[in-house]
């Protein structure tokens, strides 16, 4: 565990313990309705959690190298964002990946996109998402994430290179 | 069975496990072997997120989180979001049950938006780990960039969805 996970481990305890001693009809009725909110969720996050490991399997991390080239054309940038979008490399594997890339030569523009993709589109979780917020909220906030994850990377050439 | 009818992407993930069980064993199992490092990362993160799911609910008051995030909260509400999210741990889907609670007690959809990315793309953790592998300038460009697009993007996707809502009002 991670020292920001621990930390909230931490302040969910003691905000818990506070809750239930305060007041724990109030505490129970909460929980009643979280659970509620969260009986669709948790099958689903589980659905992810496995899916995520066979995208890994058939689409290893070290695959995606493939992709990146020296180019910082809107092409390969947007051939970059792409890939973040449907593939679930998480981002402690992902930082050092493109690092390397870097490296070894690759541009950082299509890497940049690649990125913020991974993070902020997410093919796999529309389902969930589309739940709790909508078909229109998810489609507007995953398709302008695409199309700004590429206006960020060609500007990060810019003022970077 | 009524659980797996009500989930389809469950469902489809566990078919999908049985049939390479029977055509492509050692792919099934390696699959499985990947999966089991993130349902560690699920089973130590939700509890946390169901936890402050039902703090939201018992404690904050809907007046509270409408004047610091919703509609009208202006400038105060899209910093208050951002920092929210960049003061996150865990995936996106963990950000899933917090943003909807808050969008329930009156958060607008401008800042839910903002703390879904943010959550997603610029948090605390992930931007130390930006820093070790691409160097300061590379975070810091694209965490002042992507600042500027969240934002952005939490006003159209607002105005986009909202505009729909009150043409079905007026109808």
């Amino acid at each position: 565990m991670d020292i920001f996970t621990t930390v909230f481990w931490i302040i969910a305890i003691v905000l818990l313990v506070w809750s239930i001693q305060k007041d724990k009809t109030k505490t129970l009725k909460a929980f009643k309705k979280s659970k509620n909110s969260l009986k669709f969720m948790l099958p689903s996050i589980l659905g992810i959690v496995f899916l995520i490991g066979l995208i890994l399997t058939y689409l290893p991390p070290e695959s995606v190298s493939n992709y990146f080239g020296t180019s910082s054309s809107l092409k390969a940038t947007t051939v970059g964002a792409l890939i973040g979008s449907i593939t679930l490399i998480p981002a402690f594997v992902a930082f050092p990946l493109v690092g390397s890339f870097i490296e070894l030569g690759a541009n950082i523009v299509p890497g940049a996109a690649f990125l913020t993709t991974l993070t902020m589109v997410g093919v796999v979780t529309i389902s969930i998402e589309k739940e709790k917020f909508g078909l229109k909220f998810t489609l507007l906030r995953n398709g302008l994430s695409f199309v700004f994850a590429i206006i960020i990377a060609l500007l990060m050439g810019v003022i970077l290179l | 069975m009524k659980m797996l009818k009500k989930n389809k992407l469950l469902t489809l993930v566990i078919i999908t496990y049985i049939v390479l069980a029977i055509f492509q064993r050692e792919n099934a199992i390696t699959a499985f072997n990947n999966s089991l490092y993130y349902l560690k990362e699920m089973l130590i993160i939700m509890p946390i997120v169901i936890i402050f799911t039902i703090l939201i609910n018992a404690w904050i008051p809907k007046e509270l989180i409408s004047k610091n995030l919703g509609e009208y909260s202006g400038f105060k509400g899209t910093v208050f979001a951002l920092l929210m999210g960049m003061l996150s741990t865990g995936p996106i889907y963990a950000a899933f049950p917090i943003a909807a609670v808050l969008r329930k007690k009156g958060a607008s959809i401008q800042n839910v938006v903002i703390i879904l990315s943010a959550w997603a793309v610029i948090k605390l953790p992930m931007l130390i780990n930006e820093v070790k592998f691409l160097g300061f300038d590379f975070m810091i460009t694209r965490w002042f960039l992507t600042i500027i697009a969240i934002v952005l993007i939490g006003k159209i996707t607002e105005f986009l969805v909202t505009k729909e809502t009150k043409k079905l009002a007026n109808a």
